[in-house]
């Protein structure tokens, strides 16, 4: 079982859940329209330990203040046309938001913001076709980026004190979304000094922009010396399905980092994942040769860096369980995804086609 | 200056990385990605923008390019060095090249090997040494399809840039890891690892934030190799002649 070092404020969602449900209520008992699906805009906060000498995956688990609430009037190819929407300015949104869907076939995906113009907002749906509706809602959100979620005086990465490499100290990492294969290392590694953000590339090029999605989760490095720190995150929580993308060339086994946007702890049991198996594959039994898609989580209760994953997972349909394979094939069903964290899924596919998974909302 | 027992050294290392290399490749045989940074300070008789290192992986198993393969005439330093080309015509793989520099941010500690830094004064120059941002290696592209989990990394330098005969170089690497803020020795890591290498001298200190930091590394380890000559063709076998004799002896002796 893995242990949590998460404390997540549920009880700051219960007055706000109440709230909306009574209003749910009183607006059924009235003639007016109902309001638009839109999810109550509850705020929580999430922190985990980030301990010394340690790889620690934390996730930006609740979003950002979104800048829109509404509905879709008109849909062209990949443009969505808005009901009253702000006076942005053209080429505002590009790059720093992204739009998350709340009714509609859409329902929990999120697209990028790729431009916008004169109420338009262009989106990048990374080849899948837009099959957002008129009338659906969604919400447009800023990104975090490196610098509002850690920003100068944050209490979680330890400044370096120079462009150094001695002298850099706590480094985050972003793992890899696009290269091929497994075991794949992070793509992208920063570290924070008393001027900002910078990328460990030739140069350092500033990176405090650098946006981080909904679903991704990053690995915070800290120095032996350093000591342990707290990372904390407040903002909206995503109360509604959350749907995140798997891919897998055909015929060969990829990893997929993954963070559920969820700042509670998600039982395997609770995934979802099962619904249909050509989105995670079952399992036919405890052998090594019948083995299918897997789950790896990482411990962050466990020091050290360059991790190896502490669960790896696998339902087995002819017991019809959960399966950690790193711990002698026990049954793991209730073993969690700790909350604000992340997880790899490992997963071949036949036809290399991609697929959507859509996590329930567990709240 | 003698130098260190550096063949035998290296018959040992080339023993233990070849039953590393044996137990590794058992699963070793898919292609792996890992980041690999470097960091050495100081180098000592080195110019900034002239003295040229290279971080090498001993791909064969068999040590590294060194003074006791010069002596047995079985390498040669390449004449240039490129990153992905191989250091000694044989199997030492050039991991980066990279240019030494000045390095502003360490200062002279007086008293080396002492735990609370000294700073001189007056101090008798720049450090000099050599800085590599992280570098991601991907084993399933050719040049770095010779990489393997366990294999030996060592860093040359070859202080006036050049790699003909007669120039001065310097080798070091380390079994274990650093005690100043690296997180990884000499050996090609794991898959996905990300692997920060770093050597900072006992003659040099820094500023950690919360005061001064001094390296750990005795000086003398870094400069062990520092300043031996490659050999001139004509004196190489001159040198080979004279050690005839004595490898006659020994083997002799052996059987």
């Amino acid at each position: 079982m893995l242990l949590s070092s998460c404390r997540f404020s549920i009880w700051v969602l219960i007055p706000w859940i109440a709230v909306a449900s009574i209003a749910g209520l009183l607006a059924q008992g009235s003639e007016d329209p109902p309001p638009p699906p839109f999810p109550p805009l509850t705020f929580g906060y999430n922190q985990i330990l980030c301990r010394a000498g340690s790889d620690t995956l934390v996730s930006p688990a609740l979003h950002r203040e979104p800048i829109y609430r509404g509905r879709i009037t008109a849909v062209s190819e990949l443009s969505l046309e808005l009901d009253s929407p702000p006076d942005w300015e053209p080429g505002q949104l590009a790059g720093s938001h992204y739009v998350l869907y709340h009714s509609g076939p859409l329902t929990g995906a999120f697209h990028a913001v790729d431009n916008d113009q004169d109420g338009r907002i262009i989106v990048d749906t990374n080849g899948e076709e837009l099959t957002a509706a008129p009338g659906d809602a969604l919400s447009v959100i800023p990104y975090w980026t490196l610098a509002t979620l850690f920003p100068e005086d944050n209490a979680c990465i330890h400044r370096s004190t120079g462009m150094s490499l001695l002298q850099r100290r706590t480094r985050l990492m972003l793992p890899d979304l696009n290269g091929p294969g497994i075991n794949l290392p992070p793509s992208r590694i920063f570290f924070q000094n008393e001027e900002g953000w910078f990328e460990e590339t030739a140069g350092n090029a500033p990176a405090g922009n650098t946006p981080l999605p909904p679903d991704l989760f990053l690995w915070i490095r800290h120095r032996e010396r350093d000591g342990d720190t707290t990372f904390l995150i407040s903002g909206y929580v995503q109360c509604g399905p959350f749907r995140l993308q798997l891919d897998a060339p055909a015929g060969t086994k990829q990893d997929n980092a993954l963070a559920l946007f969820r700042p509670v702890d998600v039982r395997l049991r609770d995934l979802g994942l099962l619904t249909d198996p050509s989105v995670f594959t079952p399992s036919n039994g405890t052998s090594l040769i019948q083995r299918r898609d897997l789950i790896l989580v990482f411990d962050n209760d466990a020091t050290g860096i360059n991790k190896a994953p502490a669960g790896i997972f696998y339902y087995d349909s002819a017991a019809m369980v959960w399966r950690d394979a790193a711990n002698g094939n026990a049954e793991a069903g209730d073993a969690v995804i700790p909350a604000g964290t992340g997880l790899i899924i490992r997963r071949s596919s036949p036809d290399g086609a991609t697929r959507f998974w859509v996590h329930p909302c567990p709240y | 200056m003698t130098p260190p027992r550096f063949h035998s050294a290296c018959r040992w290392a080339a023993a233990g990385v070849a039953i590393q290399l044996g137990t590794a490749s058992l699963g070793a045989a898919d292609p792996f990605q890992f980041w690999f940074s470097f960091f050495l300070a100081e180098i000592p008789e080195a110019t900034p923008g002239t003295t040229q290192a290279v971080l090498v992986a001993d791909t064969g198993g068999d040590g590294f390019n060194g003074v006791g393969d010069l002596v047995a005439g079985s390498a040669f330093f390449a004449p240039s060095l490129i990153q992905g080309g191989l250091l000694d015509g044989d199997n030492d793989l050039i991991l980066a090249v990279i240019t030494a520099v000045e390095m502003n941010q360490l200062q002279r500690n007086a008293v080396a090997g002492a735990p609370e830094p000294e700073i001189l004064s007056a101090p008798p120059g720049p450090l000099i040494g050599i800085e590599q941002n992280p570098i991601l290696f991907d084993t399933s592209q050719a040049q770095w399809s010779s990489l393997q989990t366990g294999q030996q990394v060592g860093i040359f330098w070859f202080t006036d840039g050049s790699t003909g005969p007669g120039s001065p170089y310097g080798f070091y690497r380390n079994d274990a890891v650093g005690g100043d803020g690296g997180d990884a020795p000499f050996f090609i890591p794991g898959p996905a690892a990300v692997a920060n290498v770093i050597v900072l001298s006992d003659s040099a200190a820094f500023d950690d934030g919360g005061g001064l930091v001094a390296g750990t590394t005795p000086l003398a380890s870094i400069t062990a190799n520092n300043a031996i000559v490659i050999p001139e063709p004509g004196a190489l076998s001159l040198l080979l002649l004279a050690l005839a004799p004595l490898m006659h002896r020994r083997n002799r002796r052996s059987r």
